[in-house]
């Protein structure tokens, strides 16, 4: 049940700013309806055919079955573009760093760029707040049981975020590194965020994501003396995938390779 | 999980286009996937099945093309088929390509009355 506003639609997500009782509560347009056990079940390829004596008319569609998300992303991409936004969509499994390595962006990016963010997660405000009191604007989207978020959630929590012109606006997903490669949010760029911890054979085993990523950040490298990770490896796998990944490394603990981070970033403004 | 999603879209695509035809029953949808579109073509379909009840697209048969992936070399410029993105051209075992099919994710049409 949503602790706002006592509804019990499990399909529901939550945008909130932290430390704020008001919320805005969102329907997701997905509705369920009750499956009927007895019903037949879904034919593929089924001989029958109706022999209704009504005209049968074959339509071409061509349709992207992302469409409704593609559509919506594509608004938000022309909001940025007008308002000089850099947009950021930060990936990564959960733990890899995104929110620490946000607080130690800020630290290099305010005061003189301005910055905004709009956090991810199943539930709690946890990470809004932490990104609030290190500086920055920020809004929480809970997405309850989704897994990913979608160019809708943002287009919304747009609304509540108000960002100026000029600035950075960092999405910091949800925690997966599986669906969220699938849903364009209308961003500039796709960082994906991987830790020494976590396995040198990651982009094999997730091709998907690395396919959709523009630059991939290898975090916690103050680790490589204790773990069994060959940073060349997951360079060279992650190349066979996507040939025009970048790759940046750092440590977010003793922030190693965040000058380079934020040199990237700024580069971004230049080009636009 | 976002299947679920997806099969939604797929309706509501489906139900717009009947509509605008003025279609009294879909009979049939055919669909185009990728096996390099990241989509689990089992759940779609237990996904269509249930979120079609009610809808304009109960008991509509679903056809589904999978679509192989098919890869093109910028090495020596083989053509090749390629099942997952790490494959390697089989001419010059290089990893230097472009996808040219493998990630469809679309309606290709429908069969209305």
């Amino acid at each position: 049940m949503c602790e706002s506003c006592g509804c019990g639609n499990e399909h529901s997500y939550l945008i909130s700013f932290p430390g704020k009782k008001n919320s805005v509560h969102e329907k997701s347009k997905l509705k369920l309806s009750k499956p009927d056990l007895k019903s037949n079940s879904l034919k593929i390829n089924q001989n029958k055919r109706n022999t209704s004596q009504l005209e049968t008319r074959e339509i071409k569609l061509e349709t992207d079955l992302l469409h409704a998300n593609n559509l919506i992303a594509h608004q938000n991409r022309l909001y940025f573009d007008l308002n000089s936004i850099t947009t950021l969509n930060l990936m990564s499994s959960p733990g890899s760093g995104k929110t620490s390595l946000l607080e130690s962006s800020l630290k290099y990016l305010l005061p003189d760029r301005r910055v905004f963010v709009i956090e991810g997660d199943q539930q709690t405000q946890n990470d809004a707040i932490r990104i609030q009191n290190a500086g920055a604007k920020a809004v929480q989207i809970n997405t309850g049981n989704g897994c990913h978020l979608d160019a809708l959630m943002i287009k919304k929590a747009l609304k509540q975020l108000k960002i100026k012109k000029q600035s950075f606006l960092f999405i910091e997903n949800v925690g997966n590194l599986v669906c969220p490669a699938l849903f364009d949010l209308g961003e500039q760029k796709r960082v994906l965020l991987i830790s020494v911890t976590e396995g040198d054979d990651k982009p094999l085993k997730y091709p998907n994501m690395f396919q959709a990523a523009d630059i991939c950040l290898i975090n916690k490298i103050d680790l490589l003396p204790y773990v069994d990770f060959d940073i060349q490896k997951v360079k060279e796998y992650a190349s066979r995938i996507n040939q025009n990944i970048e790759f940046i490394e750092v440590s977010v603990k003793t922030e190693v390779g965040i000058e380079e981070w934020i040199n990237w970033l700024d580069n971004l403004i230049q080009k636009s | 999980m976002h299947e679920l999603m997806i099969a939604q879209n797929i309706i509501d695509e489906v139900s717009k286009s009947a509509k605008k035809e003025l279609a009294t029953k879909v009979l049939s949808i055919q669909l185009m996937i990728g096996k390099l579109s990241g989509i689990e073509i089992e759940a779609l379909k237990f996904s269509l099945e249930i979120a079609s009840k009610g809808t304009c697209m109960e008991n509509a048969m679903v056809d589904i093309i999978i679509k192989n992936g098919l890869a093109f070399c910028r090495n020596c410029n083989t053509i090749f088929q390629i099942e997952k993105f790490y494959d390697s051209c089989p001419s010059c075992k290089q990893y230097s390509f472009q996808i040219k099919e493998g990630k469809e994710l679309k309606i290709s049409s429908i069969c209305i009355q």
